[in-house]
């Protein structure tokens, strides 16, 4: 064991000392390994982050989520409505903790300033499940949540400090939270910021026994005692949930409660399909450094033969000389593994201030940072590299013939593409395709985004939009919420700098309501088709820039107390009456509703798509908002300026009209449809990432093994000239072996791109599942970064003269 | 010049700059080979003749004077128009061999074919087996020059230099990396294709071997010199070795 220590300690002295003589290629094999393991270990710290790191919550593992078990997704859980918690609470029995909160938009107003926050509406015991205590004051504890009582609001530290200057004497403080007198209790300190990126919490105050349309629907949290199995609480929610269906009517009869850990919840497994194929990806390009290195590595040895033969002739036994070869490969994973974390921790923290940006945070306690953990998994994964790029050439040192590598004069063919350079090389093409597929797939689904059709003229980075919500306290009536919004859009027009201004329930490619409708006549009276839903005012068309095919749009025709009428778009009126007048058809929105009416189409526009651009597109219908009043409409308005600089004076103009109503969201529509596709261009961007750096790398691989061939080579070309061969047909004799090795490395990438390409689009991304364009370009850049790999070899090999190169040892 | 001349070279000169120093390799060099002849080139180790070598076979280019190789002037040619002439009216035989390892001996032989234009396949398989039957090699078409000794693989590298039905084979130290009985054995093989009407040039330090050439050509210092001259030069040369060595 001591010699056996002593030897391996020897070898790495040795193996340092030869890595300092060719300092260059210890620096270059760093550097791709640190490419391929930074890759590694960048996705190992966002699983770590999102999957492996418990929740910062006492007694962690305990909490579990409570929702309707999705059948459309499995591994989902869905919201449930309040009722459901407030019955759940009473019934159950495994829970320390049972908790419930549901995420909006709060507003806080005082006698000098109103605004909107991200918030939480808590029920039950949360913070106490949660543990977390207060900066100042408390948190809100299950006492506060009773219907009626006055609402009690936390702040978070930044609100705390940026709206109320940092003030001491803050607990206490009476405001308006979205109109209804309201007291501060307590400040979170930063970062706490639960579930994602709220900024105000406050009392739920689910009234029990309120009526269907009347609930909100939220997510249920709990902490299971200690001796309660995960099991036994499914288990118990399965029977309850039946006690409740038989008690109550408004139940759903198909609703299946179900449970899962909360850590697992807020990743679902679409998240989760994501990060596998990450870390796919990632390994391809770890594998495609590791083949590159190996093949270096083969090159190398070729070059320290005759050392391995005298070290092999003076007693070295084979184990001694693997030993050797792999303390090398251990070095060099070792330092890039050192130079990857520092990689890996920041593009961690680059990717948690992308989403932090975005707006799109998974949950506020997941920190993209290198811990104890990814350290550990470093390692493991250094070992693994060792192996993976030094084994090969290892067992070949070893291999070496001794006689043959004592008297090699240059001919015996080591020069030449071994069988496994060879079979590495294809290895690497193969890769490098599949990774540029992967990232080419995802560019390809940005672009379909990107030239998405909204069916607006209008371009979305000339409007200039903006959230309000009204509350019912102050505009009880539907007419007051319609006069509000026509005021607001009556001034904004009136603003010199405005070309046009709407306000409607849906911002085009963003929200929209969805309903159910039926059309007069139709055959089935049952059948219903899902669509898209705004209420709009009369400008919304001129707005956008939505040409009306058919009819009118709305206008001061279309009063509340007149005859009822909708504008649809060409898709419903395609669905319903292909090639046939639809004007003057009557149709049925949410025909369950026993007082809902039919409303007539007087006008027919251009398809839209006022969903997220990721929804399937769905027919729509825009109803006058005087007859269909909202409490929450998306301003917008097209300005003679920048749409941003009016941003300030679009604020004012709905102070004036009523001060306590603050706007937020406040964004151009292109920067609306960013934060939107801004998971996807995440995706793009890392795929991208890798596409680039698997070609990077295997370009540089096989450069790097034709280059040391051509050096190799350099009698044998000599030869070749001496005894005819033209520049041109050297450097085909040289390429042609490179060509045949990438023809057939594309023939397996594009070949198992195939199905790669379906599991991407199958699992995670939207895109099609079989792209051409995508497989094509792949092959291009394949052959553009070989021809460029090639070229320099080639050039140095008809430059070779052949008098020198027949004097070449 | 003479009418029958394959080579003719007229005061060739051949200069090395290395940083400082100018060194004369070659220093006006007049030599006429004819068709059918078979000439050594001898002298010591330094004197020039691998130097001249190397430019008869064009794998260099003078410094100064003219080279006619079979009617046309060759001493400024591009690279391209050298290695065509190689290709099509040069044969050479290296002290080393210079077979290549990856390739089987029938493609090692067939290799200078394949730089050609216009010759198909079944011709090119024709000549490289007609090269090694000459050379007594036809047996070992699907060896590898590793699986060879020495003498084997020299005459496969002269079936090599022959498939090309040269105008001239130019050997270099022929003999030189090989035993006496094997070197023997390319000597008689070089003497059997001389017979058969090849011009051979051959360098060879070995005076044994410069024996088998019908005409020797003796260089000292860059230059030409007739037989009594290299003697009394090198007597001259070595007698101011042992008195420098006396000094010391």
């Amino acid at each position: 064991m001591k010699s056996l220590l002593m030897g391996f300690q020897h070898e790495i002295k040795h193996s340092l000392r030869q890595l300092r003589r060719r300092f260059g290629y210890a620096l270059l094999t760093i550097a791709v390994l640190a490419c391929g393991l930074g890759a590694t270990m960048y996705v190992l710290v966002a699983i770590n982050a999102l999957i492996l790191r418990p929740l910062p919550f006492p007694a962690a593992e305990r909490i579990v989520s409570i929702g309707d078990r999705s059948p459309e997704n499995p591994g989902r859980l869905n919201g449930l409505p309040s009722q459901d918690f407030l019955d759940l609470r009473k019934e159950l029995k495994s829970y320390e903790h049972l908790g419930a909160y549901y995420e909006a938009t709060i507003n806080l107003a005082d006698d000098t300033e109103a605004q909107r926050y991200e918030g939480i509406f808590v029920a039950g015991a949360l913070f106490e499940m949660l543990g977390e205590q207060a900066l100042l004051g408390r948190p809100l504890n299950e006492a506060d949540d009773r219907p009626g009582a006055v609402p009690l609001v936390v702040i978070s530290e930044s609100v705390w400090r940026d709206r109320f200057g940092a003030d001491p004497d803050i607990i206490g403080r009476s405001l308006r939270m979205n109109a209804q007198p309201a007291t501060i209790i307590g400040v979170m300190p930063s970062p706490f910021a639960f579930p994602r990126q709220s900024q105000v919490w406050t009392t739920a105050r689910f009234v029990d026994g309120a009526h269907e349309d009347s609930q909100f629907w939220g997510q249920i949290v709990g902490r299971l005692k200690p001796e309660v199995s995960t099991d036994a609480a499914a288990a118990e929610l399965v029977s309850v949930y039946e006690r409740l269906k038989a008690q109550r009517m408004d139940l759903r009869r198909n609703l299946d409660g179900g449970l899962m850990p909360m850590a697992k919840a807020f990743i679902n497994s679409n998240t989760r399909a994501i990060l596998f194929i990450m870390l796919i990806t990632a390994f391809s390009v770890l594998l495609l450094a590791c083949a590159n290195v190996a093949n270096l590595q083969l090159g190398s040895l070729a070059a320290r033969s005759r050392e391995f033969a005298v070290r092999a002739a003076i007693g070295a036994g084979r184990g001694r000389i693997i030993v050797g070869v792999l303390s090398e490969s251990l070095i060099l994973a070792a330092v890039a593994t050192l130079v990857a974390l520092l990689i890996a921790d920041a593009a961690g923290g680059w990717t948690g201030d992308y989403f932090a940006r975005a707006e799109d945070s998974p949950g506020y306690w997941f920190t993209f940072q290198v811990d104890a953990r990814v350290t550990l998994m470093a390692a493991a994964v250094a070992l693994l590299t060792t192996m993976l790029s030094g084994l090969i050439p290892a067992l070949r040192a070893s291999g070496m013939a001794l006689t043959r590598a004592l008297n090699d004069s240059g001919q015996s063919g080591e020069g030449r593409f071994s069988r496994v350079g060879k079979g590495l090389i294809v290895g690497q093409i193969a890769l490098s395709c599949l990774l540029l597929i992967g990232a080419g797939m995802t560019w390809r689904g940005l672009q379909a985004r990107a030239s998405f059709d909204l069916g607006i003229d209008a371009a979305p980075s000339s409007l200039l939009t903006a959230r309000a919500a009204i509350f019912n306290e102050q505009f009880p009536e539907a007419a007051d919420k319609e006069r509000f919004f026509a005021a607001v859009t009556e001034k904004l027009r009136a603003d010199s700098n405005v070309v046009a201004a709407t306000a409607a329930e849906a911002l085009p490619g963003w929200t929209a309501g969805g309903d159910d409708v039926i059309v007069e006549g139709q055959a089935d009276p049952e059948a219903t088709l899902e669509v898209f839903k705004s209420s709009v005012d009369d400008h919304f068309a001129e707005t956008y820039g939505i040409p009306v095919l058919s009819g009118r749009f709305f206008d001061s025709r279309d009063q509340q107390a007149s005859q009822a009428v909708a504008v649809v778009d060409q898709r419903f009126v395609d669905h319903y009456w292909q090639g046939q007048d639809p004007l003057n058809r009557r149709i049925k929105l949410d025909p369950e509703d026993p007082t809902s009416q039919w409303v007539t189409i007087v006008g027919v526009v251009r398809p839209l798509q006022l969903e997220d651009v990721d929804d399937d597109p769905q027919p729509t219908v825009l109803l006058p908002m005087r007859q269909s009043p909202v409490r929450f409409a998306s301003i917008a308005v097209r300005t003679l300026g920048p749409p941003m600089a009016f941003a300030p004076r679009m604020a004012e103009i709905v102070r004036e009209v009523n001060a306590d109503t603050p706007i937020y969201w406040v964004r151009t529509l292109e920067q609306v449809l960013r934060l939107d596709g801004a998971g996807d261009r995440f995706l793009a961007l890392v795929f991208g990432i890798f596409g680039l750096v698997g070609l990077l790398l295997s370009s540089a691989g096989l450069y790097g093994v034709l280059a040391q061939s051509v050096t190799r080579r350099t009698r044998e070309i000599g030869v070749r000239r001496a005894i005819g061969a033209e520049t041109g047909q050297v450097a085909r004799h040289v390429a042609a072996g490179a060509a045949r090795l990438v023809l057939i490395g594309m023939v397996v990438g594009l070949g198992l791109g195939v199905p790669w390409a379906k599991m991407l689009s199958s699992n995670a991304l939207r895109m099609t599942s079989f792209d051409p364009l995508v497989f094509a370009l792949v092959a291009i850049s394949i052959l553009a970064s070989a021809f460029i790999a090639v070229l320099i070899p080639a050039r140095r090999a008809i430059r070779i003269d052949p008098m020198q190169a027949l004097r070449y040892e | 010049m003479s009418s029958n001349a394959l080579i003719t070279m007229r005061d060739i000169k051949k200069v090395f700059y290395t940083d400082e120093v100018e060194t004369h390799a070659l220093s006006g060099i007049h030599v006429d080979i004819s068709q059918g002849e078979y000439v050594a080139i001898s002298g010591p180790s330094g004197c020039g003749k691998s130097t001249l070598l190397s430019i008869l076979g064009l794998l260099d280019s003078p410094t100064g004077g003219e080279y006619v190789l079979n009617g046309t002037p060759v001493q400024s040619l591009d690279a391209n128009q050298r290695a065509r002439i190689r290709n099509r009216e040069i044969g050479f035989i290296f002290q080393a061999f210079n077979l290549i390892g990856d390739l089987s001996v029938f493609e090692n032989v067939e290799l200078p074919l394949t730089y050609r234009d216009n010759m198909n396949k079944g011709e090119r398989r024709d000549r490289a087996m007609e090269a090694l039957e000459r050379v007594g090699m036809a047996h070992r078409v699907k060896h590898f020059p590793g699986q060879l000794s020495g003498g084997q693989q020299q005459r496969v590298a002269v079936a090599r230099a022959l498939v090309g039905k040269p105008s001239i084979l130019l050997a270099d130290e022929p003999t030189g990396n090989l035993d006496s009985k094997n070197g023997e054995a390319v000597m008689t093989l070089l003497d059997e294709l001389h017979k058969s009407g090849s011009t051979i040039c051959m360098v060879t330090h070995d005076m044994r071997y410069a024996e088998f050439a019908a005409r020797k050509i003796f260089m000292f210092d860059g230059r030409v010199v007739d037989e009594e001259t290299l003697h009394r030069l090198r007597t001259e040369e070595d007698q101011r070795l042992r008195q420098s060595l006396a000094i010391a």
